[in-house]
């Protein structure tokens, strides 16, 4: 049954056979040596697909090829001798791996001119096929075939060490040791792969080359000779740089043994291995001209296409051998489609392509419009077996080169534009270019000649770096408004991916310099913190291509993040917000000698926000710093920044530009002074003025607190509010009236104010002035006043009446006068301020209506107008205010006769004396009622005679 | 026609005589893939059993040659020149798998000679020499030329048969 089925498969087969060689089909024929072409051995779309097969078709076609691995040599060698006895003896003993069972552990490769990377890994014979395959552009069949006619790996059942590690004769010269670097599997397979890539990317530095007629010998030996051959293609020139002979008739004759003494198999053998493992190593393809007529066509798939003379060149027609065929046997095969241009979509999809110089190129529709349509080239259909024979060159690049020209040109809407260096090829994307054939470059117009990257769609403009564009709008226009933009179209720009828009500062990942752009050039950032300065709060530098920045020349550096536009104006800039400086405030910030120079462009790129203050910080620290004549001092307080009203008006500087500021030793204080000046006590929005030497700066606590500033800042400070003379009398922002001496006395009573006429040149500080300047509440203001402990007047008390201070000589006087220990202690200075020149010895005063009032121990005591004979001298009484006598409480009204507790005796008064009564008669008639007085008043009543 | 018929002739002998297959325990399977290329699943053939066999005793050869050389003697060797033309010349040294060694090719119409000179290079199985930037005026003497290659390195040196040219 087996049999008869092997037959009618053999029937089937050779029916197949007769059938492809009808349709000219070599594929799975016999094959003879008569069918070798030596400049054509293989096609180039067969030696150069990766994608030939896969790993799972690889591995399988090795476990077809070796169906059981003689691992162990037990099978008979030779006689009675076994594999693995012979093996031994030769140095090779068992176990034997079959490749189809082959494993190795591979070093990592990095990617090279050639090949693209690989990495390391413990992998299969077919899976290092594959890779290797895959990064080399190279077919697996290619290499299975090598590894077969090198050292018939592929089928050996019992392979020695040896042959794997010369696996592809790489780096193995005939008749000499192989060159150890090369040895391995991996290695073998890897290098050989690589090495056809070379020979097909380098052609003219190897011995072979397309499209060239080349000697080539029958054999190694030199004196069996040798004869040119036009070698058709890439592929066949790579097998033979890489194993120069061709075989000779008599190797052809025999193709499945030997020839003769000139004989050479490598190449042979690699034909006819293809043809019997993968069928034909010829893409379907002919090309034929028509008998008697210049019409050339090309046959595939059993139809015929007209080829134009450019389609020929294009798709690389013209390098397959050229048949006659008689327009009988062309008019016999039907016509796939109109003739071939370089410009087609591919049968059956959707897919389009753009040949030239052999090679095809996959386009889309933005691709038609970059290159201008192709010269307005009519669109074709070009089938699969075209597509196989031209080389793949990837996509159609944007760049190219042009026969006899040095230049690199990038193509924009079908015309050539000329790129002035490397660098700007790589910043606009370009890559490797296309290299053009004379044919289809000539007649392409070329434009100027692009010297940089900045380019225009549609109005807008774009920065172009690498694979992105950056749009550079607003202000950043300005900035590049010396570069005239080229002009691309929106199809041009599909090839970007658009980045947002350009920064003003830009980084490349090459350099950890920042830059910022001013005028088209780029001005190295000299310190994070003026980049710092220069950026937004949430937003960066845009980074982009070392190239991108290498086309931008370099400008000066930014050293400072304060600006100067060219000379005119000034400005601090941080964190995208600027600040105009104040030309008064120049000399305070020391701009002169450190702003940058800036285009009035580069400052509009920020956010102007006013003017500059002197209040400065940075955004890292919370400390905030008062400029000034180049310095800054530090404000440490928050009630001085209140007092100096600069919480509203920070200006924030740049780290760098804030340390290069140095530091003052004193804090900064609201009380100021400039030559020449007065000081000044800046409170929010007013302004309290002294003569420098002037106690009451003591009393208000502020000699030592003073800040020297320049004339243009006292000057700015000393006018930001109303101007009052600094007073030691005060109503605080509670209502309160006090007197300010190191601490504060307040008033609690009407009277007790215009007592101590704490409405004179009464100021009001704010609660924060008061509380900065530590002017502490000492108590209630009272009518009697001592010296401070340690103060000349310590131990001296003095009555407050009206304003003025008078020294209370005695104790008596004292204790009449009302005291009960409540005391207002003041320094010196403040006493002699308002101390009088009289002493308190009086106990009678006075008020504006003549009415007059006995002071008897703290209490006021009317006397009767009928009385004032007896109780006023001349001189006796003090004038007071009617608000000194409101302070006294009120005590019974006096007659004209007093006595005390204490002694019992009555006297009275006459002419302010006080006389003694003789006779109770005497008192009855004249005297009585008495006055009962303290002890305390009566001893200070001068005595008069007794009556 | 008669050559179509003799193809299939010859292909219905090759199922007899050829592609009869050899190994009647394993079946031979054809795959076409999707790019038209086609992978034949077969097991290998009593030629390709044989030759593995026949590989090993030509290593066995080749060990022995290798072992029977001195390998302080620099190797005669007859370099070969391949292509030749009023840019460029090249050739390759057989035998010998080395950087650095010089290649002198020289040209002559039999009136001028003059000589170029550039440094070999590993190629795979041999050393290939190239020399480029050969200008047409070097050449403008004759149209017929003939072009040597002298190689000599530590290891190996010899000088390559003529090879004519024309430069028109």
């Amino acid at each position: 049954m087996k049999g008869k089925l092997r037959y009618v498969f053999g029937v089937l087969l050779t029916l197949s056979i007769a059938l492809n060689a009808l349709a000219g089909s070599g594929a799975a024929s016999a094959l003879s040596g008569s069918q070798f072409q030596a400049g054509r051995i293989i096609d180039d779309g067969v030696f150069f697909n990766r994608s030939a097969m896969n790993v799972q078709q690889i591995q399988a076609f090795l476990n077809a090829k070796v169906q059981q691995c003689d691992t162990w040599g037990t099978q008979i060698y030779s006689g009675s001798q076994t594999r693995a006895q012979y093996g031994a003896s030769k140095g090779y003993p068992a176990p034997y791996t079959c490749l189809k069972d082959y494993t190795q552990a591979t070093q990592a490769v990095a990617a090279n001119a050639y090949c693209s990377s690989l990495e390391a890994a413990t992998k299969t014979a077919s899976q290092i096929i594959y890779e290797v395959a895959q990064a080399c552009g190279v077919s697996p069949k290619v290499l299975l075939v090598l590894l077969q006619k090198e050292q018939s790996l592929v089928t050996d059942t019992w392979p020695w060490s040896i042959q794997y590690r010369s696996a592809t004769g790489y780096g193995c010269p005939d008749k000499a040791p192989c060159d150890a670097e090369f040895y391995g599997y991996f290695n073998q397979v890897y290098n050989a792969a690589k090495q056809y890539r070379r020979y097909a990317t380098k052609p003219d530095s190897f011995n072979y080359k397309a499209q060239s007629t080349g000697f080539i010998q029958w054999s190694p030996d030199a004196a069996c000779g040798g004869s040119g051959v036009f070698i058709y293609n890439a592929a066949t020139a790579g097998l033979y740089n890489y194993t120069p002979y061709q075989p000779n008739t008599a190797a052809l004759n025999n193709l499945y043994g030997l020839g003769d003494g000139c004989s050479a198999y490598g190449n042979r053998n690699f034909w006819r291995m293809f043809n019997d493992w993968f069928g034909s190593t010829f893409i379907d393809i002919s090309y034929v001209q028509e008998q008697g007529s210049a019409a050339q066509y090309i046959i595939y798939d059993g139809k015929k296409q007209l080829m134009t003379y450019d389609g020929l060149l294009a798709w690389g027609i013209y390098r397959l051998p050229l048949q006659t065929m008689t327009t009988t046997e062309l008019n016999s095969l039907p016509t796939a489609s109109t003739a071939l241009s370089r410009y087609a979509t591919v049968n059956g999809t959707t897919s389009k392509v753009f040949a030239d110089n052999s090679t095809y190129y996959d386009i889309n529709d933005g691709t038609v419009i970059t290159w201008g349509g192709f010269k307005g080239t009519a669109m074709s259909y070009v089938g699969w077996p075209v597509l196989q024979f031209s080389n793949f060159g990837g996509t159609l690049p944007f760049t190219a080169n042009i026969p006899n020209s040095p230049n690199q040109y990038i193509m924009e809407a079908g015309t050539l534009l000329p790129i002035s260096s490397p660098t700007v090829l790589r910043a606009w994307g370009g890559g490797a270019s296309i290299t053009l054939s004379g044919v289809y470059s000539s007649g392409i117009p070329t434009g100027d000649t692009v010297i940089h990257n900045l380019v225009s769609v549609n109005g807008n403009k774009y920065y172009l770096s690498g694979s992105n564009a950056f749009k550079v709008e607003g202000v950043l226009s300005n900035i590049f408004s010396s570069w005239a933009p080229v002009t691309i179209s929106s199809a041009s720009l599909g090839r970007y991916a658009l980045s947002g828009n350009l920064s003003h500062l830009v980084k490349s990942d090459s350099s950890s310099v920042i830059y910022a752009l001013d005028k088209a050039e780029k001005r190295p950032i000299s310190s994070f913190d003026v980049f710092n300065g220069l950026r937004g709060i949430n937003s960066y530098e845009t980074r982009i291509s070392s190239d991108a920045m290498d086309i931008l020349p370099v400008g000066a550096a930014f050293s400072s993040a304060i600006l100067n536009t060219e000379g005119t104006s000034n400005y601090a800039v941080a964190f995208h917000t600027l600040y105009t400086i104040p030309s008064r405030l120049v000399g305070e910030y020391g701009a002169a000698t450190r702003a940058t120079s800036v285009s009035q462009d580069f400052v509009s790129i920020f956010q102007n926000t006013g003017s500059a203050s002197q209040f400065v910080k940075n955004t890292q620290s919370p400390l905030v710093y008062f400029v000034s004549q180049g310095q800054k001092i530090p404000i440490d307080r928050y009630d001085v920044m209140l007092a100096l009203g600069g919480q509203n008006s920070l200006t924030y500087l740049s780290d760098l530009d804030l340390n290069s500021l140095p530091t003052a030793s004193s804090s900064m204080t609201p009380i100021v002074k400039a030559t020449s000046q007065n000081v000044a006590l800046i409170d929010s929005n007013r302004v309290f003025s002294s003569v420098a030497t002037d106690p009451v700066l003591s009393a208000w606590n502020a000699s030592s607190k003073v800040t020297t500033v320049s004339d243009t800042t006292y000057n700015a400070l000393a006018t930001i509010g109303p101007v009052s003379p600094l007073s030691q009398t005060v109503q605080t922002e509670n209502g309160e009236f006090c007197l300010v001496d190191g601490t504060r006395w307040c008033a609690e009573q009407f009277d007790m104010i215009y007592n101590w006429k704490l409405l004179q040149g009464v100021i009001h500080p704010t609660n924060n002035l008061i509380s900065y300047l530590g002017i502490s509440s000492a108590g209630k203001l009272g009518m009697f006043v001592n010296g401070k402990p340690g103060q000349t007047y310590a131990n001296n008390v003095f009555a407050m009446i009206d304003g003025s201070l008078y020294y209370i000589p005695t104790p008596t006087v004292l204790a009449n006068l009302g005291f009960y220990g409540y005391m207002t202690s003041l320094t010196d200075a403040t006493i002699n301020a308002l101390k009088s020149s009289s002493i308190m010895n009086k106990y009678i005063v006075s008020d504006s209506t003549n009415t007059n009032w006995v002071i008897d121990s703290g209490r006021k005591r009317l006397i009767p107008p009928t009385f004032n004979t007896s109780w006023v001298a001349t001189g006796s009484n003090l004038a007071v205010s009617s608000n000194y006598i409101n302070l006294l409480p009120t005590a019974e009204t006096l007659s004209k006769s007093v006595t005390s507790r204490d002694t019992g005796t009555v006297y009275g008064m006459d002419n302010g004396r006080k006389r003694g009564i003789t006779t109770y008669q005497k008192y009855l008639q004249s005297w009585s009622p008495y006055s009962v007085i303290s002890p305390t008043l009566m001893q200070l009543i001068p005595d008069g005679p007794v009556f | 026609m008669l050559s179509v018929l003799t193809v299939a002739i010859v292909a219905v002998l090759a199922f007899f005589f050829v592609i009869k297959p050899r190994n009647s325990s394993h079946k031979t399977k054809a795959e076409t893939t999707n790019d038209g290329g086609r992978i034949i699943y077969a097991p290998a053939t009593d030629q390709e059993k044989a030759a593995s066999d026949t590989h090993k005793d030509e290593i066995v050869k080749n060990q022995d040659a290798i072992n029977s050389q001195s390998s302080n003697k620099v190797k005669t060797v007859i370099p070969v020149i391949t292509r030749a033309d009023t840019s460029s010349a090249a050739g390759y040294v057989h035998g010998v798998f080395e950087d650095g060694g010089n290649c002198k090719f020289t040209f002559t119409d039999g009136k001028t000679t003059f000589s170029k000179t550039s440094t070999g290079a590993q190629n795979a199985t041999n050393t290939s020499c190239i020399i480029t930037g050969l200008s047409p005026s070097d050449f403008a003497s004759s149209i017929n030329w003939t072009v040597t290659l002298t190689y000599s390195s530590p290891k190996a040196s010899g000088i390559s048969q003529p090879l004519s040219f024309r430069t028109q």
